[in-house]
Parts: C-alpha cells; structure tokens; sequence
C-alpha cells in the first residue's frame, strides 16, 4: 500500500538507471503492456475518471526526454487535488536559475570562510537526524548537503550544522545565520517571495498515513468521525482547513508528535508529506498510506534571494548529482535514495525504477 | 490580683453551673403549669435555705466545689485538643504535607533523570537508570500511602487519583521512548517530549495541588494548636474571684483571716491557671518557632528544589527536541529565574528567600551553597546553550550530561545541597513540634487533680464552718 503512495514521484523522474538491465527489460515489457490496457481503458473510459493507474506509470517509463514529459504528466494529472502549483506569473514554482559554477559573492564568502553553514533537521528519520549509535547527523538531506559541501569546499569540508525549527528557516536564510537550508522545504511561490531555491530534488505529496488496520480509505467520506492530527501551520492544516470530511482536525507542533498520537490510540490518522511519511512508516512498518498523495510538491534547497550565484552554483552541484556515472554506475542521488530511502518508498516489484525530479529553469 | 471589695456573688458563671438551677428560676417561666410547680418548689427550697447562714454556706460551697470541677472539665477537655492538634501538626499533616513534597519532588527529580538517561542514549549512565526507577517506586509508595492517609480529604483524594492513574502511563512513555532511541529512532524524543508535557501539565499540577492543599491544612493545625485556650483560662479566673470572694465574705462574717479549705483550693486554682498559661505559652512559642523557623524554611526549599529540577528537565528537553522550537529554553529561564532570580538580582527569589528564613548557621550553609552552585550551574548553561546554537550539538550534550565540568554537576550539586538543607529545617521542625506537644505534656492531668484537690479543700473548708454552727 505504502508503494501507492510514492508512485508520483518517479513519474516524471525516468531516469531509469543502467545496470540491472534484465529485470528493467522485463519491467519494461510489463510497463508496456499495462501501458496498452491502460490506453485500451481510456478509449472506453471517460478521460476525466481515469483513476490514476499503472497505464499512467507506463507513461512516464517510456520516454527518457525530460522537460516536454514533464509538463504533459502535469497536464493530464488524474488526480484533480494533488494539481501542482502554478505561481501568479503564470511560473511553476520549480523553476530555478541555470546552472553555472561561478563564484560570485556569496560563493567567495562561503570560500573563503572555509566553512559551509547549513539550517538542518534533526527530527526527521531517513531525512536528517542524529544516529543514537555513533551521534552523527545522518540522512537524505545530509547526504546532499555532503555533496554540495565538497563541490564548495573540496574534500572533507568543514560544515556546519544547524538545528532549524520549521518556522524559523526563512528567518535563517533571510539574516544569514546559514547559507543554505536543506531540511525537506518545499518549494512554494510563496516562499520564493522572500528565499531563492534550488532546483527540485525530491517530489512528494501530502498524503494521510493511517495504522495497517484502519478503516480509512483515503482523503474521503471515510474520514467522517475520525480524528486526524497534523502538524500546526503545515500544507496539511491547509488542506484540513479547507475539506477535512467530516473528521476532527487534531493538531500537535510537529509530524512525528502526530506519529506518537495515532500510536497512543489518541488521532485515527495523520497528515504529512509522503517522505516524512516514510520515515514514519521506517518507525512503526504497522502504519501504512491511505491512498494517493493530494498534492504534488518539491523539496528544494533553500538559499538567500541575493546569492543567485550561490543558487546556480548548487544547480550545477544537483545536475551531477541526478546524473549516472560515468560507468553506469547510479547517481549519488540514487545510491542516498537507495541507502536512505528505498526500504520504505519503494517496491520493486510494483513500482518503476526511483529517479530524481527533472530539473527546470527559468529562462 | 486584684479583687474588688464586693464582689458582686458569683455573677458572670451563669451559663455553666449546674448545681445551681435555682438561679434563672425567678425568672419564673410563663405557663406551663406542672414545670411551674417543680421550679417554684426549688426556688423556694433555695430561698428559704438562703435566709439562714448555714444555707448560704452549703450553697457557697456547692457553687464553689462545682466551679472548680468545671475548670477540670473545661482545661482537660481544651488542652486536650489543643494537644491532639499539637500532635496532628507534629506526626499528621505536616509529615503528610512534607510527603506531598516528596512525591512532587520525586516526580520531578523522575522527570529530570529520565531526559538526561534519554540524552545519554545507549551510553545511559546504570546509575541515571536507577535514579529514575528510585523516583517512580518512591512517587508509588508515597501515593499509596497518601491514598491510605490523606485524611480523607475528597479533594486530596482526588489529585492521588489522578496521580495514580497517570504514573503507569508516564512510565509507559519513558519506556517506549528510550526503546525507540534505542533503535535510532527520532521518534523516541517524540515520545520523551509527550511524556515530559504529560508529566508537566498533569502530575506536577497534581502533585503541586496537593502540597498545597496539605500544607494549608497544616497550616490550619498549626493556628488551632496555637490558639489561647481562652474557656480554661476565663473559667480559671472566675472560680479564682469567686473564691476570693467567698473568702472574703468569710473574713468579714467571722474575723478569721484564713479558711484553710478555701484557701488551698484557692492556691490550686493559682497553680493551675498559672501552669496553663505559661506551658501554653511555651508550647505556643515552640509551635511558632517550628512555623517561622521550620516550616516556612521547609516551604521555600521546597520551592526552590522543584524550580532547579524543573530548569534541568528543560535543559534536556532543549537538547533532546534538537531544534525543534525554542519553549523549553524559554521555560528553563523561568524557572531558573524563579530559582536564582534574574541575572545578578538574587533578592526575591525562592534561595533567597530560604536563606533568609535559614535561622541558624548550619541551615544557612547548605542553602549558600545551592546559590554558589546554581550560579555555577547559570554560567555552564549559558556555555553550553552557546555550544548547541554554534552546530557544536554533542559539545552541547557533553557538557550538559558529561562527568566533569558539566551542567549536571552542578545541578547534582544544588540537588544534595537542597536535599541536606531540607532534612536540616525538618530536624529542626520534628524538634520544634516535639517540644511544643511535651509542654502540653502534664498539663491534663495536672487540671484534674488539682481542680478535685481544690474542690475537695473548699468542701471541707465550708464543711468547717457550717460545723460551728451545729
């Protein structure tokens, strides 16, 4: 069930990484077949009910250009809720500067320093958080930041770590407390308003994540009565505000306090993204998705207005990141997800290959 | 002692005499006609008794000896009480309100120890571990234990539920956040920070409610054995008038200066009152001083304790919510606040104010020493508060929970200083009470003997005369 609700990601992300080529081919035929139902059913079938099935998946798997697959997959999203954003300018809030290593000021000054000062998570398992065991800040997130550390800096380079609050982080960046803050942000037009992002490096979506045994279905008349918790101030409380169906909206300061609710047996289910949800699910395998995530989101890089050069600087540091070796090997992206992330988001036998989110720029 | 030269007979007693009925009796009752009979007859008896000197006598003395029998009754019956309540204060309620105290501390201290355990992680301290587990068992026992004895209070009754009902369920918490830590899981300081909000907004409220109610009604013991026993000593002071009186109307009837019967009930009517003034005035003195000295001492300590375990609580909740707000920081500047007072403004505050009531050296230096340590303890955060806002976050955890040099020494420090000042103004108070009950000590039964001596000496004197006239 939990693989269902990851599904959005690698559907714009084909990069389909070489290498365990025999079961690619033969997930492919597969693909290509549920890809002819698929089509078979939307000849019979009005295009607006399309439920949002493998022929959509199939889709996506089959064209390895980027940009173009991208849009369509965002055109003719089956699932009406989780539309992606679009900004006031008519923009999609993902689009970011182009890539170029160039050290403008804020480069040279992080240079310089000799030290690169990153707002961090350390709550949020998988993504970023403190091994008990060797008192590490590890995950997801840590990993990038690694990268873009040593693309800065060079090998071994001296960061920084900050524990942000999640209301703090424009704040951060805003007075320069940090260079960066890399603590699974999405990218909104309305932060853009005032901090400047990477391009995307992950996608996901707010989703409900319910005890293996719940009766709730999804974001639907099943909630009626229920008591949902989600964090105070998230996408979540949004969305609740907005259409909760019926059920008691309870609320807690973070994500996983909600995880400890619905535990105690005191919410029915909670609402976050569905990559915080795997981190979750990590730490209770009794919890599971209900159904499809209602938004569709990208967690970026968040950086100050000012430091465009910065900010290009780090879209130059994510293109090799999302690419594959040189040797076929999987990119650094994958290989994190892999270590990170797979156990809990993937299902090798449903779900197609993981790949990083298509990058887009602005012209 | 002055005596008017006529006394007017036996005139303020009225309320309580019961030999003499005979007194509202002329104040004849209007129309009930059998009751009429019954009174006229005694009051006539009595009038007809009263013209001649022989009835007057026997009258006197009846008056006299049933006076004196009166003030046994009334001072056995006041010291009486003032004694129980002497010994309530002493082996009841203040013990009960002490133990209120302790379950409210232990809680704490549980509390406290069980973030720092949580914040040490696998590499938990076995003695962290059993500090904690000494809490809770101790916070069970004394629950238990307050649910026997809590004097039955329904309110007191109700805080010990909700204690009781709550206790299994923090430990539930404690238990499965550190098992979650254990696995390397976030979601373990999730759990820690619920069962710390739990413990804060729940039990400490509880438990507080209950030191509070049980120290008021401490306090209430302590005003009731402290009260003048007023009746004893009014009563004391008109059988002695009245004895002097009868002395007096002897005197001039019969030229004899001493009755010796009158005389020594008067004498044990002296000795009496004079005993019942002055132990209760010792016992009154030795009650305040168990108050003033003690108690208030005791109040203050145990204010100060909760405050610096609570400041530490929150100094490990900062750390183990890692980021994730600022509210513990804040809270930990409250309390240690209320603790030390505002930075470099001691007065007004909780140790302040314990070593301002610390009556003696050896109260003060314990409670000298919680400020010099807390003031320690004040810097060392600021340090590593410094060290966690600079990313320099197991720097921050090593001085807030490592061996040396750390925040918890410090704390540790102003724990044992609390914990020896504590037991130092309980000494004094368990001291104090003692002394205060003791002097009440013979005091019973010196008012039965003497007010029987004394009425027996006033019969026979009466007795004595009214030979003369046979």
């Amino acid at each position: 069930m939990r693989a269902r609700g990851v599904r959005t990601m690698p559907e714009n992300g084909p990069g389909q990484p070489a290498g365990d080529g025999r079961r690619g081919r033969r997930r492919d035929r597969r693909a290509l077949l549920l890809a002819a139902a698929g089509l078979a059913l939307t000849g019979s079938v009005l295009a607006g009910s399309l439920p949002p099935g493998p022929g959509h998946t199939a889709t996506g798997r089959t064209g390895e250009s980027g940009q173009a697959e991208h849009a369509a997959h965002t055109d003719d999203e089956p699932v009406p809720s989780a539309a992606r954003e679009e900004c006031q300018d008519g923009r999609d809030p993902d689009e970011s500067y182009a890539p170029a290593r160039i050290a403008g000021p804020a480069v040279s000054e992080i240079r310089e320093r000799g030290q690169l000062v990153v707002g961090i998570d350390l709550n949020s398992y998988l993504w970023g958080y403190r091994s008990p065991q060797t008192g590490d800040i590890v995950g997801f997130d840590i990993d990038l930041v690694q990268a873009i550390a040593e693309d800065l800096l060079g090998p071994r380079p001296d960061i920084k770590y900050l524990a942000i609050p999640t209301d703090q982080r424009e704040r951060a960046i805003q007075d320069g407390t940090v260079d960066m803050v890399v603590r699974t942000m999405s990218i909104t037009c309305d932060r853009w308003e005032r901090v400047a992002f990477s391009t995307a490096y992950f996608e996901t979506g707010q989703q409900l994540l319910v005890p293996a045994n719940s009766p709730i279905q999804g974001f639907d008349d099943s909630l009626d009565g229920m008591r949902v918790c989600r964090a105070n101030g998230s996408t979540a409380s949004k969305l609740l505000d907005a259409e909760s169906h019926g059920a008691q909206v309870v609320g807690a300061d973070n994500h996983l306090d909600c995880l400890v609710r619905v535990q105690l047996g005191l919410a029915d289910a909670l609402m976050t993204d569905d990559a915080l949800a795997a981190g979750h699910v990590a730490q209770d395998p009794s919890m599971r998705l209900a159904d499809e995530p209602l938004t569709r989101e990208s967690y970026g890089v968040a950086m100050n207005l000012a430091n465009t050069d910065l900010v290009s600087w780090v879209n130059a540091v994510l293109e090799d990141y999302r690419a594959p070796g040189p040797d076929g090997e999987p990119s650094e992206w994958r290989q994190s997800y892999d270590r990170w992330l797979a156990r809990y988001l993937y299902d090798e036998e449903t779900d197609p290959p993981p790949a990083p989110p298509l990058p887009q720029y602005r012209d | 002692m002055t005596h008017p030269p006529s006394a007017p007979p036996a005139s303020p007693p009225a309320p309580a005499v019961p030999p003499a009925p005979a007194r509202p009796a002329p104040a004849a009752p209007p129309e009930v006609p059998r009751r009429r009979t019954a009174f006229a007859e005694g009051a006539a008896r009595l009038r007809a008794a009263a013209r001649t000197e022989p009835g007057r006598l026997r009258i006197i003395g009846a008056v006299v000896a049933g006076l004196l029998l009166l003030l046994g009754g009334v001072t056995f019956a006041e010291i009486s009480a003032r004694a129980a309540d002497a010994d309530t204060v002493r082996g009841g309620s203040q013990p009960l309100s002490a133990r209120a105290a302790e379950i409210y501390r232990s809680l704490a201290d549980a509390n406290t120890t069980a973030a720092a355990g949580f914040l040490a992680g696998a590499q938990e301290d076995p003695e962290t571990r059993q500090r904690y587990e000494r809490d809770i068992d101790t916070a069970a026992a004394l629950l238990a234990e307050a649910a026997a004895r809590s004097s039955g209070s329904a309110e007191a009754q109700r805080y010990i539920a909700v204690l009781n009902e709550a206790l299994p369920d923090y430990t539930g918490l404690v238990e499965t956040a550190r098992a979650n830590n254990r696995q390397g899981m976030p979601l373990g300081g999730a759990y820690l920070r619920y069962a710390d909000e739990r413990m804060q907004e729940t039990m400490l409220s509880a438990a507080e409610a209950l030191y509070a109610l049980e120290t008021e009604r401490f306090q209430d013991d302590l005003d009731d054995a402290r009260a003048w026993p007023w009746a004893s000593m009014v009563t004391g002071l008109v059988v002695l008038s009245v004895l002097l009186w009868a002395q007096r109307r002897h005197y001039l009837r019969t030229n004899r200066v001493f009755n010796q019967g009158l005389l020594a009930a008067t004498a044990a009517t002296t000795v009496l009152l004079v005993w019942l003034v002055g132990a209760h005035a010792v016992a009154r003195s030795a009650l305040t001083d168990a108050d003033e000295n003690a108690a208030q001492s005791l109040s203050a300590l145990y204010g100060a304790w909760t405050e610096a375990l609570k400041a530490r609580g929150d100094e490990s909740i900062t750390l183990i919510a890692r980021g994730a707000g600022s509210e513990s920081e804040d809270s930990y500047r409250t309390h240690m606040d209320r603790l030390a007072g505002e930075e470099g403004r001691p007065e007004g505050s909780l140790l302040d104010k314990a070593h301002a009531l610390a009556d003696d050296a050896e109260g003060r230096e314990p409670v000298e020493r919680a400020i010099e340590a807390t003031a320690e303890w004040r810097s060392r955060h600021t340090d590593a508060r410094a060290l966690e806002l600079a990313g320099e976050y197991q720097d921050s955890v090593n001085m807030v929970i490592g061996p040396e040099d750390t925040t918890g020494e410090s704390f540790d420090a102003v724990d044992a200083s609390l914990a020896a000042a504590v037991d130092h103004e309980q000494a004094e108070f368990t001291r104090a009470a003692n002394d205060g009950h003791s002097a009440l000590g013979g005091l019973r039964a010196a008012a039965v003997v003497l007010t029987l001596l004394g009425a027996v000496g006033a019969v026979l004197g009466i007795g004595r005369r009214l030979s003369e006239y046979r």
